[in-house]
């Protein structure tokens, strides 16, 4: 131990650079993959998958009876369907409390396991009411099936002879990036410059910022403010070609099962007893691996962190204390919801919606993630970057418990036809011109809430009250390489560092209202000078050398030295004048001397 | 006057690299502690420099131990109970008044007896208490992951590290009022130069005890 730390100690004085030097920026990095690898294709590649036939509600073939497509019953019989929709994620999620109606309907075979499969057609049906077409709907992109006016008509030609349709027409496979995408997250795989698509829906991209790309930043289309230095990939793992369900399996695939190492025996570090893959087909676990109980994949389950660290003093102790995407998500580099105003709708009769990251000029900035400390998948406290999201909202307390106010009830309370009502303009309309902007859109006083509160109680809502609600969402995606994770010490070692870093979770608090996280967070919700609601993150179970200061032992400490110093400096000025007093009488001794 | 041998080169060698290696260690540490105000080998380097530098004085100062215990020297940093507290209350009162008005110095330096009654215990405080703790801290907050339940159990990284950060004030105090009281003996650098060559000019009277410089150049 001593040779190493009298190494380290000649290497710091020898070569003070040498440990911490960042990669000279004339040094590109190699080109994505993306542009050497073919991309991936939807469809056309060859399955192994059999031959199937699409059945109706009624299983019977679609072919023969022009009947709606039913994802269940096409493929029941192969795959116990009646078991996967028993061990469901996704239906769990679909069914809990307070979940959107329009999203029980829904996600169907199709929508993931066929890579033609059309979202946007689903979810079109979805919103025009006929829920019993959505699976119908998720196929016309295949070749199969087309709408004509109201009807959806089958084309025969499409199918085998014997009424089946071969895998390859619907692009058959283990679930893609785009599968998981159409609802989660914008997915970009082609050599195309990257457009940000905006579509709230797509709840990944619209709130944590992750878009799956492997494309560089520097190659999209996106205006990112000084993305000719962003030669980094959207996501790594997207450029490494790794997908969704790399870490999201399900948990009884033969090829994933027990491979964490928090699952089965402590003392196995591998457990070669597997299913067979038929008995897998036959009932694939569809809660597909999770945080909450142990099975996702984490970064240490697939890289060693130790190895490629060595420049990082004491490992161990940041990994204790830090996420690995504290660091290596250093800066999301998309806009990302800030706030949902619902308490004041645009004239465009939707909640009033501030995305972070965005300049004044229109170009993206980006924004640095808020370092929170939370409980991590190995029951650990450690930070990690999140950003939030808040929601403002009408609520109605009559009943006892509090209820959404519909946004149809807002729309007949705060509109007369197209435009805001006359009273709401009055009271809202600080510069005068007749009509609502952006800005005025806002219930910051207390007389602009009573209007608003009196034209709710006019649409019917009995007691309407405005709640405030911050969500944090912990980043784990669109991870940098490391080349652009941070790696400078001052980052967090220093009195102002990202540790405690003020975070701005909206733009403005309606008057009244004291927002709420929606699960604990460790912060405060302050409001700033500007009137901005802020997220103070707080100093969590970490002690941050450079950072966490103890004002009174500092403080005491200064006083100790000072008044060493004080004590010092006066005792030895009396020395001196005791000294110089003696020498002069000395002196008129001798010279009264003869 | 005569010239007494006070210092074995040992003693010198050890208690120079002491000096180095505590004041780099408060330099670090304040570099770790406030990386903003004090900015000289940057944070990752002085991190590895004051773990370095603090294992070189651990090391050092069991050296320092078995020295003073196989020599028998240790005995110089125990205060006598006898006379205890006239000795004590006579070096205060040279401290106080004494030192003001040319008084002899109360206590007789020789090598059996380099302590006045006040360094004795000075010394048994920082080097039984406040050099334990700060190494014991020290050990602790280097280790705090691999003894995570023992840090736990003593208040957890902060409290250890406020305990650690403390004893360095302390330290940093100690340091001021020891340099300064160096500069006490017959001249303002008469104890820096015996400390540097080992030799100091006492008056006779003072060297009662003493080696003379014939006896210490006969041995």
């Amino acid at each position: 131990m001593i040779c190493r730390y009298t190494l380290l100690v000649l290497g710091v004085t020898l070569a003070p650079d040498a440990a911490w030097a960042e990669e000279p920026a004339s040094e590109l990095p190699p080109p994505s993959p993306e542009l050497v690898a073919p991309p991936q294709q939807p469809s056309g590649a060859p399955s192994l998958h059999p031959a199937v036939y699409i059945m109706d509600a009624e299983v019977t073939p679609v072919r023969d009876s022009g009947g709606l497509a039913s994802a269940e019953r096409s493929c029941d019989g192969c795959h116990d369907v009646g078991w996967i929709k028993e061990h469901d994620g996704h239906a769990a999620a679909r069914m809990a409390p307070g979940t959107d109606p329009a999203r029980l309907v829904g996600t169907n075979c199709f929508l993931c396991h066929a890579g033609l499969a059309d979202n946007q057609a689903r979810r079109q049906v979805i919103d025009q009411g006929k829920a019993d077409e959505a699976d119908t709907a998720t196929l016309v992109r295949t070749e199969l099936v087309s709408r004509e006016g109201e009807r959806w008509v089958w084309k025969k030609s499409a199918f085998k002879e014997d009424g089946s349709v071969a895998p390859e027409a619907l692009g058959l496979a283990r679930p893609t990036p785009r599968a998981c995408g159409a609802c989660h997250a914008q997915v970009h795989l082609d050599q195309s410059p990257l457009v940000l698509a905006r579509d709230p829906r797509q709840s990944m991209t619209d709130l944590e910022g992750f878009v799956y790309s492997g494309q560089r930043i520097s190659d999209s289309a996106v205006n990112v403010a000084g993305k000719e230095q962003l030669t980094r990939p959207w996501d790594v793992h997207a450029e490494r070609l790794v997908s969704c369900a790399s870490c999201h399996f399900a948990p009884n695939h033969p090829a994933y099962a027990f491979s964490n190492r928090n699952r089965g025996p402590e003392h196995l570090a591998f457990d070669a007893r597997r299913i067979a893959i038929t008995e897998f087909l036959w009932r694939p676990d569809h809660r597909l691996a999770n945080r909450a109980d142990g099975t996702l994949r984490r970064c240490e389950s697939c890289h060693d962190a130790l190895k490629v660290h060595g420049f990082l003093p004491r490992p161990d102790r940041h990994f204790g204390a830090l996420a690995c995407e504290t660091c290596h998500v250093p800066m999301v580099h998309t806009p990302t919801r800030q706030e949902t105003d619902y308490t004041m709708l645009t004239t465009e009769q939707k909640p009033r919606v501030v995305y972070r990251g965005v300049r004044d000029d229109g170009f993206v900035q980006g924004f640095r993630p808020v370092l929170l400390s939370r409980l991590q998948a190995d029951g650990k406290h450690r930070f990690s970057p999140n950003t939030v999201a808040t929601t403002y909202r009408w609520i109605d307390r009559s009943s006892g418990k509090p209820e959404p106010v519909p946004a149809d009830v807002l729309v007949r309370a705060f509109f007369v036809g197209t435009s805001h009502r006359p009273e709401l303009v009055r009271a809202l309309d600080r510069n005068g011109n007749g009509a609502l902007e952006a800005a005025e859109l806002v219930l910051d006083a207390e007389a602009k809430v009573q209007v608003a509160r009196s034209l709710l109680v006019a649409a019917g809502v009995r007691a309407p009250e405005m709640v405030g609600e911050v969500t944090a969402y912990e980043l784990h995606h669109g991870v940098s390489p490391g080349r652009f994770a941070t790696r400078t010490c001052d980052s967090c070692h220093r009195g102002k560092s990202r540790f405690g870093e003020p975070f701005v979770a909206a733009s403005m608090v309606p008057f009244g209202v004291t927002p709420v996280f929606t699960s604990p967070v460790a912060g405060a919700l302050v409001r700033d000078g500007d009137g901005r609601l802020v997220l103070e993150p707080g100093p969590g179970p970490v002690h941050v050398f450079g950072h966490t200061r103890n004002l009174w032992v500092d403080g005491l400490g200064l006083l100790m030295v000072a008044g060493a110093f004080v004590g010092a400096f006066t005792h030895g000025y009396l020395r001196w004048r005791g000294a110089r007093r003696r020498r002069q009488t000395q002196r008129l001794d001798s010279e009264e001397k003869p | 006057m005569k010239r007494v041998y006070l210092y074995s080169a040992f003693e010198r060698i050890w208690h120079w690299l002491q000096a180095l290696t505590i004041l780099l260690l408060l330099v670090t540490g304040v570099e770790i502690h406030a990386p903003a105000k004090v900015h000289l080998f940057g944070f990752g380097h002085a991190t590895v420099l004051h773990e370095a530098l603090a294992l070189f004085t651990i090391a050092n100062a069991f050296l320092a131990l078995f020295y003073h215990l196989a020599t028998g020297a240790i005995r110089q940093f125990f205060p006598q109970p006898r006379d205890f507290f006239s000795l004590a209350i006579a070096q205060i009162a040279y401290y106080t008044k004494g030192i003001f008005t040319g008084a002899p110095h109360p206590f007789e330096h020789d090598p059996q007896h380099k302590l006045n009654v006040l360094q004795q215990v000075t010394y048994l405080g920082v080097l039984n208490i406040a050099l334990p703790l700060q190494v014991a801290t020290g050990v602790l907050m280097w280790k705090a992951n691999a003894w995570a339940g023992l840090v736990d159990r003593l208040g957890g990284l902060h409290a250890v590290a406020t305990v650690h950060v403390l004893c360095a004030w302390t330290f940093a105090a100690f340091l001021v009022m020891h340099l300064y009281l160096t500069t006490t003996g017959r001249t303002p650098l008469a104890h820096i130069r015996a400390m540097v060559v080992g030799w100091e000019e006492v008056p006779d009277d003072e060297s009662a005890h003493a080696h003379d410089e014939a006896s210490h150049e006969a041995k």
